[in-house]
């Protein structure tokens, strides 16, 4: 077929010579394909991430409230609990026969705007997070002893600390919490990364928890009272309430046993909640947002590839005498329709590859802080099933719609004949 | 045989009376023609039934022998760039392409035109550039983009793209109607000349008589058309 190179080159300069026009209208259609694809990778790395974050635990109990919300701060450290559970519930479940290991977790601290976690320092040895993968130390070691911390990974490269730096808690979250000043930590250890919530936690045990908390009260230091770091270890440091425990049983099977076990728990109202479950709780509420977000922007991507049609066509009639030139020297109806739809399609088929690299660039550029302050670990990989969908319906949509410039451009080829009626 | 031959010649476009009736006409090969009808006589459309844009209703349209009408859609496409060039009133040319690579268009479509073109010796290119030289347009013209030029140098390009590859006719609708009476004059030498050395059979289609006396022969459009039907023929 001679003559389709020709006319390929032909096109390309065409679309060249209005590339003001064509270039704003592509950027418009590689932004919108940039914004689905890059909502379509938070929304399944967001799913990864969250699945990752918790395995091998059967149970997470906390104070009765929503299951969703136990989840969230007892794994994804995401608010805060309304209300702790008493020292001898969590004692009471660790003692039952049914019971493997517990992990009691006291939150509520944070450093730097990182959560802190109060737990055991069994935590290192049974914590399951992945597929059922246990927990590394990158330096250092789990801590022994009172005021010493295990930074996670995400912790310790943001605010460049390593094993030996001293760091000081702030009671409560936030920019301007209060300070436990007076008790500093010695950073003992530092995790591998995980890719999940432990990543960015500061870790220490629960009676240096208590220490740091002996003179205070309501949040406040009690004015007056002062008790130096290393007269705490005089007082009784088991704490008197945690956050939340996370459960793991000897067998699954007994997993609703001990779950009606522990709602059924006298001396204080206790909810246990399966971790699948809850997850599954938290997917229904996201769903919500992640279909109304990719309506949007495709939506979005709707909006712009009408307006790449739309200028395409009304760049048409200026370009009458451009096709009565072709037709004379030999390019047929056929042709010039075969042009504007390659016009079209290839506008189409260069914003999807500029929008898939933008939105690589994007991972590259924004991946590491969003993994840093909400655990979601974006992946820099080839695009997934569901981007290749989109990148898919797109070229596709964009093609279909081009058909209607090349259409008109067909029959305005055939009225015109040689002399265009302008 | 004569180079273009109409017989009982019949066109109406869509859904309009006919605007074109031409019981006989014929160009002999190398004969220069001047058409003379004003607008709305069917010049235009007649010179795209010639040039198989179009196709007759009824009778016949023969270029070269070859029954238009016989010839598939894109069989009539391939034959108009193997053996016919066209210049137009104006905006002959590709505003996105150099002058050169204007000139070489009919090159790029048709493998016969681009083998004429390097039987003149070498390549295309060396036509093209002969061409023009003989056009009088200056060496520093021909890389730049073809819509820096002026009316008359475009127009004058165009001819060369006609002519390229020698082409057995050329079609030229009012080439000079955008040109200053001088310019006319110039150009109009130019065009019968070179179809002459070419061999080319030239159809020149004009409402302006003044123009008329450097051709072989001069025909009237209003006479030769039967159908009168005002203003039927788009311009």
């Amino acid at each position: 077929m001679r003559g389709l190179s020709a006319l390929l080159a032909l096109a390309f300069r065409s679309a060249w010579n209005r590339r003001l026009t064509l270039g704003l209208t592509l950027t418009a259609v590689c932004l919108s394909v940039t914004l689905l694809l890059s909502i379509e990778r938070l929304r399944v790395d967001a799913r990864t991430s969250f699945t990752q974050a918790v395995s091998g635990t059967d149970l997470i109990v906390g104070a009765r409230a929503s299951p969703l919300q136990l989840l969230l701060y007892a794994v994804f450290r995401v608010g805060g609990a309304t209300q702790e559970i008493g020292w001898e519930a969590a004692a009471a479940i660790d003692r039952h026969p049914a019971v493997a290991w517990t992990l009691p977790l006291a939150l509520g601290d944070s450093h730097r705007g990182f959560p802190v976690l109060g737990t055991p320092a069994r935590y290192f040895e049974v914590f399951r997070y992945g597929d059922r993968q246990p927990l590394v130390f990158a330096a250092g070691r789990p801590y022994a002893g009172l005021y010493e911390a295990v930074l996670g990974v995400e912790v310790a490269e943001r605010l460049g600390y390593q094993v030996g730096d001293r760091i000081t808690l702030a009671h409560g979250g936030g920019e301007f919490a209060p300070e436990h000043a007076d008790k500093p930590f010695t950073v003992v250890g530092v995790l591998a990364r995980t890719g999940t919530p432990v990543d960015r936690t500061v870790h220490v045990s629960l009676e240096s928890i208590e220490a740091i908390h002996l003179d205070w009260q309501g949040g406040a230091p009690i004015p007056g009272l002062n008790i130096p770091p290393e007269l705490a270890t005089k007082f009784d440091l088991t704490p008197k309430t945690v956050t939340a425990v996370l459960v793991g049983l000897k067998s699954r099977a007994q997993v609703f046993a001990m779950q009606r076990w522990v709602q059924d728990y006298r001396a204080e109202p206790l909810m246990a909640v399966l971790p699948g479950v809850a997850l599954d709780q938290l997917w229904d509420l996201l769903a919500i947002g992640e279909r109304s977000l990719l309506t949007i922007s495709a939506l979005v991507a709707g909006v712009s590839l009408v307006g790449l049609v739309a200028v395409i066509l009304a760049g048409l009639n200026e370009r009458r005498r451009e096709l009565a030139i072709l037709r004379s020297v030999g390019a047929g109806p056929r042709r010039v329709l075969f042009l504007l739809l390659l016009e079209g399609a290839g506008l189409t088929l260069a914003a999807c590859v500029l929008g898939l690299l933008l939105s690589l660039a994007l991972v590259l550029a924004v991946g590491p802080w969003l993994a840093a302050y909400s655990g979601i670990h974006l992946q820099l990989t080839w695009p997934h099933a569901a981007q290749w969908a989109w990148l898919g319906a797109v070229f596709a949509v964009g093609t279909l719609a081009s058909l209607i410039p090349a259409w008109r451009a067909y029959r305005l080829s055939l009225a015109d004949g040689l002399t265009p009626h302008v | 045989m004569s180079l273009v031959e109409l017989t009982d010649l019949r066109y109406a476009w869509p859904r309009q009376r006919p605007c074109l009736e031409i019981g006989h006409f014929a160009l002999a090969a190398g004969e220069t023609v001047f058409l003379h009808g004003p607008s709305g006589s069917g010049k235009s459309t007649l010179l795209a039934l010639i040039a198989g844009v179009n196709v007759a209703g009824t009778g016949q349209v023969r270029v070269l022998g070859e029954d238009l009408a016989r010839l598939s859609p894109s069989g009539r496409d391939r034959f108009r760039v193997d053996h016919i060039g066209i210049v137009f009133q104006q905006f002959n040319l590709l505003p996105y392409l150099s002058v050169l690579e204007n000139v070489l268009l009919p090159c790029r479509f048709s493998a016969l035109r681009r083998q004429r073109a390097q039987a003149e010796g070498g390549r295309p290119e060396a036509a093209a550039r002969r061409l023009l030289a003989g056009l009088d347009l200056a060496p520093e013209l021909w890389e730049r983009p073809a819509s820096r030029l002026s009316v008359g140098q475009q127009q004058r390009v165009a001819l060369a793209r006609a002519l390229i590859g020698r082409p057995a006719l050329i079609l030229a609708d009012e080439p000079t109607s955008a040109l200053d009476a001088a310019r006319q004059r110039a150009f109009l030498e130019l065009l019968t000349e070179e179809c002459k050395r070419a061999g080319a059979g030239l159809l020149f289609v004009s409402h302006d008589l003044r123009l008329a006396e450097r051709f072989g022969r001069v025909e009237d459009l209003t006479r030769l058309n039967r159908a009168q039907a005002e203003a039927a023929c788009a311009a």
